[in-house]
Formats: structure tokens, C-alpha cells, sequence
């Protein structure tokens, strides 16, 4: 459903992502890792359409990305992004506003289930409670890929738990879900196969289950061993 | 594109909600300085609120360009760029609200000179006198009728929205070179005053051959006009089609 | 929430877990298990580790499915006693493993097993 083929960025002074080349299947979490810079953002933003590749494409149902894609393709960035003058509520509204494939029922439920409401005013909320409210805005749309870039950065314990838990909630079998981090333990159980980004190349992509029944190799265990030098 | 409109509106309320509090503050003065006589009060009151007029419109301008600066290079950048929304049709909603925003502070600064023009004579009654005075000011020292004036307002109008227009394309090729790095700002401005000397004086001796600034006539109003609203246009154009083709935010 | 060993099967460990819920009675005979998503949502497990986890325990024939109602715990009680049993063996296993690399041997074991009173055993 989604294929990157023979893509590459550069920017002026670097190669972002070089080369890489991958088919994702519906039905999977995906976890995108590698450490900070290696291009995973990069990666996930050019099948958002925000950025442009240098070579190569990006083809979600055989088709190029293009601005008719990002109604079926859900990216949450790292950063919060929403405008400050927001409450809770206004964020529900623009994204209802904007994407097709939004269901305000399912945010409401979402923002219930992380605790927020729907008064809170964007101005106040801790980064915690941004970062959750930044999940139950993407995934309260129905859309058929989601990218969530670092969704358990600067999060506690519990409010880690609150976004798996409301991930898994809302994902469906035939979906792509792609979740990056550096917090490889976190993601252990929850995804299903792991995208391994070296230095803007693609170092591989392996099932977790297969790899732990086989020789007893844990996720993290594999990051160390792809990314120590 | 009305859901962009709407937002974009929103996202210049808090600049527009403080115009008006300034200028109900210099109302304020102006109708306390008539109605108490202080000529002082009413003489300096009614000059900063022609001032503070103009400075308003432009201000407007200038806050669409820098609006649309933290739009392209901070993370604010994904709420237009995520919604699958054409480049034409996000950069059109932007141009489309600054002028809207223009005409219509326009027309309600116009719209209160005319009502305090209407207190004055209301008070003094020498409202016929004085647009008799001002109609002779203006007939013999720049031979100005009504036609012209109504073109040069247009005029004015639209070559503003030409230099907003560039400031766009400014902020655009900027964010499309550096990428979301420092001084796009610096770089922007630069890139804006050139094209802006550049066209002006195109214009002013391609389009008007021989006719010196002293003598404006409606089809010298006219040819900026259309001139003018050319240029927004492929101003506009050619900065869509390089954000949708070259632009990565 | 269950913590994993992160380098053997999850799907195993939450079978295990399941297993162990039914032998001390938190789940019943013939109780429905939730569905492979809520599954999923419960362990904080991949839905397709969930569905793993099902067809492993209806391998084992711990539980059973019936077709658009659900997954249930068997309603065999010799299954479920067997199951305590062979839950009991690799226990044991493992413990008298780790004895064994101490260098204890089966007499020293069971005497400190009755010596170690401070655990309620039954």
C-alpha cells in the first residue's frame, strides 16, 4: 500500500535520506527508529507531501503522494504545531474542518480517555498533555496510514501508557501504522516489525516476534547491535 | 477554501481588535477636544488619527506577510500543510484576506472621517464651507475631479496589493532556499526591495513614458491598475506553483 | 500492566498470563474472553500478537472459539487441571535448574523447602 522507492533527500549541506527503498503493508505497526538526525522525520514528512524528494518517490496505492493523498494519510509531528489562541475543542474543529476522514466522536472519546478536556486552553496545557493531545487529534481521523513522529517524547509513565493504549484503540487491520522513536523499549510489544534507519540509509526491516522466537533477540537488543559502532 | 478564509480571518483578529482600540482611543480624544473646545486636543487628536489611518492599513499588509513567514518556517507550518489543500488555494485565501482586510479598514476609516466631519459641522455648521475650501485646494493646485480621485484610491489599492502580493513571494523563495533556517527574514526583505525598485521603476518608465509624478489623470490610474493587478496575479501564480513544486516546510 | 521479556515470544507470555488467570480461577470455565483487539488494548500488545495469542490457546485447546460469538475458556476441567500441571513442571523445572547450578543438591533442596516456612505454599 505504501512503497518507497529508490528515495532520496538532500538538503544543502547534507543528505537527509539516501536511497531508501521499502514496501509497507496494511495491518502492521511499524516501528521507525534510529537515533536523532538519522532521517526518520525526513522520511515520514515526504510521504506527509510536506516535503519534496530529491530522487526517487513515494507511491501510496501505486500513485504518487500528492495533496489528494494527505486525506488518507495522517501525520503528527514531534513538535506542537497547533495554534496558540486554541482550546481543545478548536483543535477538534479545525481538524474537522480540514480533513474528510475526521470523526469528532472518536476525538472526544480519545481526549476522555488522556484526561484532557475540551475547555483546557492550548496556552496552558503542560508538554505532556500537548503531546496527547496531538495523538487524539491524528488519530481521530479514520485514515488508512498513520505516522506518529515521537509520540512518547517528553511524556511520563502513565501518559506513555494513555497513548499506546489509545493507538491501539484506534487502529484498525487495515491500517499502516508507523510510530518513530528513540525509546526503543517503549514500543517492544506494541509494534510488530521494526524499520531500522542508519545514517539516511535503510539498514533493514524485521518482524519482532519472529526475531525473539527465533534466536531470542529483543528490539532493543537489535538497535544495540545495528547502531554501536 | 472558505474554511482556509475563515482562518486566516481568525489568525488577524488579535491585530485587528487592537486598531480599533487604538483608534476608539484617538476617537475619544478627537470628540473630547471638539465637544470641550480644547482646540489643542482636538487639532493634535485628529492628526494622529489621520496617521495612525495609514499606518494601520500598511500595518495589516505587513502583518499578512509576517503571518504567512511563521506559517512557512515554524511548526505552525503544518496546520495549512497537512490539510490537503492545494498551494493556490491556501496562498489564495492569504491574498484574498489581505485585501479584503485593506478595503475594509479602508472603508472604516473613510466611513469615520466622514462622521467626524459630520460632528464638526454638526457643531460649528461649516461643513459646505469647508468642502468648498478643500474642493478649491485641491481643483487648482493639483487639478484633482472626482473621477481621479475615485482611480487613484483604486490605485493605491491595488499596487498595495502588488507589494503584499511580493512580500509572499519573498517570504516563499526565502523559506524555499533556506529551508526553514535562520535569517530567511533578512533574506526575504532583501529579495522584496530589489523586486520592488525593480518593478516600480519598470513601471513607471514603461508604462508611462514622458509623464512626470506631478500630473496624474485617469488613464495614467487606470493603465497602474491594470498593470498592478497583472503583476499581483502572476505575482500570485508564480508563487503557488513554487510552493507546491519546490517548497518543503 | 504485564512487563515482558522482551527477548522471548510475547505472544507466549501472554498466553501464559491467560493461563495462569484461569488455573487461579480469575477467569471460568466456559468464560468469554475478550475480543483479540480488546485483547490487544489489555496487554498493550500488537493486535496481531493478540490473534497469535488466541490461536496458541486454542492450540492447547485451553479455550476454544465459537464462530461470530467469540473466544471462551475451555469447559473441560481436566484440560484446565492439566494445564495447573504442566504450568507446575516447568516451574519446577527452571527452579530445580537454578539449584543445580548452585551446586545443591535433591536432599539439601527439599529440606530448605520445608525449612522455608515464610512463604505460604497452599
Amino acid at each position: 500500500m505504501l512503497e518507497s522507492v529508490n528515495v532520496t533527500k538532500k538538503f544543502l549541506n547534507k543528505v537527509a535520506v539516501d536511497n531508501v527503498s521499502m514496501t509497507l503493508e496494511p495491518g502492521h505497526i511499524y516501528a521507525l527508529l534510529g537515533p536523532n538526525g538519522s532521517g526518520k522525520t525526513t522520511w515520514m514528512k515526504m510521504v506527509a507531501g510536506l516535503i519534496k524528494p530529491t530522487s526517487g518517490v513515494i507511491l501510496y496505492k501505486g500513485a504518487p503522494v500528492s495533496i489528494e493523498s494527505r486525506k488518507e494519510i495522517a501525520y503528527m509531528s514531534t513538535e506542537p504545531y497547533f495554534y496558540d489562541w486554541m482550546t481543545v475543542l478548536d483543535v477538534g474543529k479545525y481538524y474537522q474542518d480540514f480533513f474528510g476522514d475526521f470523526d469528532f466522536n472518536k476525538y472526544a472519546r480519545l481526549i476522555d480517555l488522556m484526561e484532557l478536556s475540551m475547555d483546557l486552553k492550548l496556552k496552558n496545557l503542560s508538554s505532556g498533555m500537548m503531546a496527547k493531545l496531538k495523538v487524539a487529534a491524528t488519530m481521530g481521523r479514520n485514515s488508512k496510514i498513520y505516522m506518529l513522529d515521537e509520540p512518547l517524547n517528553g511524556i511520563d509513565l502513565l501518559a506513555r501508557d494513555q497513548v499506546m493504549k489509545a493507538v491501539l484503540t484506534e487502529t484498525s487491520p487495515d491500517n499502516i501504522l508507523i510510530i518513530s522513536s528513540h525509546l526503543v523499549e517503549e514500543l517492544e510489544s506494541v509494534v510488530d516489525r521494526a524499520i531500522f534507519i542508519k545514517e539516511a540509509k535503510l539498514q533493514g526491516i524485521y518482524d519482532l516476534e519472529l526475531m525473539r522466537s527465533g534466536s531470542g533477540v529483543s528490539i532493543a537488543d537489535k538497535y544495540r547491535e545495528v547502531y554501536a559502532r | 477554501m472558505g474554511k482556509l478564509l475563515k482562518y486566516e480571518f481568525r489568525k488577524t483578529l488579535g491585530i485587528k481588535m487592537i486598531i480599533l482600540a487604538i483608534t476608539a482611543v484617538i476617537e475619544a480624544f478627537v470628540l473630547i477636544g471638539l465637544y470641550t473646545e480644547s482646540e489643542d486636543t482636538f487639532a493634535i487628536s485628529t492628526c494622529i488619527l489621520v496617521l495612525e489611518s495609514f499606518v494601520a492599513i500598511i500595518l495589516i499588509g505587513i502583518y499578512g506577510i509576517r503571518l504567512l513567514h511563521k506559517d512557512l518556517n515554524t511548526k505552525q507550518s503544518y496546520m495549512l500543510f497537512m490539510t490537503p489543500n492545494s498551494s493556490y488555494k491556501i496562498l489564495g485565501s492569504k491574498v484574498i484576506e489581505s485585501g479584503a482586510s485593506i478595503i475594509i479598514g479602508g472603508s472604516f476609516f473613510i466611513a469615520l472621517g466622514a462622521l467626524d466631519a459630520v460632528l464638526i459641522s454638526a457643531k460649528y455648521g461649516e461643513l459646505e464651507e469647508m468642502f468648498d475650501a478643500l474642493g478649491y485646494f485641491f481643483s487648482d493646485l493639483v487639478r484633482l475631479d472626482s473621477g481621479v480621485v475615485i482611480t487613484s484610491l483604486f490605485s493605491m489599492l491595488v499596487s498595495w496589493l502588488f507589494v503584499i502580493t511580493l512580500g509572499f513571494f519573498a517570504e516563499v523563495i526565502a523559506a524555499t532556499l533556506l529551508n526553514g533556517r535562520k535569517h530567511s527574514s533578512i533574506l526575504s526583505f532583501i529579495i522584496f526591495i530589489v523586486i520592488l525598485i525593480v518593478v516600480s521603476n519598470v513601471v513607471a518608465n514603461v508604462a508611462h513614458p514622458g509623464s512626470s509624478s506631478s500630473y496624474i489623470s485617469i488613464s495614467y490610474n487606470i493603465i497602474n491598475i491594470v498593470i498592478y493587478a497583472l503583476l499581483s496575479l502572476v505575482m500570485y501564480f508564480i508563487t503557488a506553483w513554487i510552493m507546491d513544486n519546490k517548497l518543503s516546510v | 500492566m504485564l512487563k515482558y521479556e522482551t527477548n522471548a515470544p510475547i505472544y507466549l507470555q501472554v498466553v501464559d498470563a491467560i493461563k495462569l488467570d484461569i488455573i487461579n480461577g480469575k477467569l471460568k470455565a466456559g468464560d468469554k474472553l475478550p475480543s483479540g483487539r480488546d485483547l490487544a488494548i489489555q496487554y498493550t500488545i500488537n493486535p496481531n500478537t493478540a490473534a497469535r495469542v488466541y490461536q496458541e490457546l486454542e492450540r492447547q485447546e485451553i479455550c476454544f472459539t465459537k464462530r461470530g460469538m467469540g473466544t471462551f475458556v475451555t469447559e473441560d476441567h481436566q484440560k484446565i487441571i492439566e494445564c495447573r500441571k504442566q504450568m507446575a513442571d516447568e516451574t519446577l523445572h527452571r527452579f530445580l535448574i537454578g539449584l543445580k547450578e548452585l551446586g545443591i543438591t535433591k536432599e539439601e533442596a527439599i529440606e530448605m523447602i520445608n525449612e522455608a516456612n515464610d512463604i505460604c505454599l497452599i
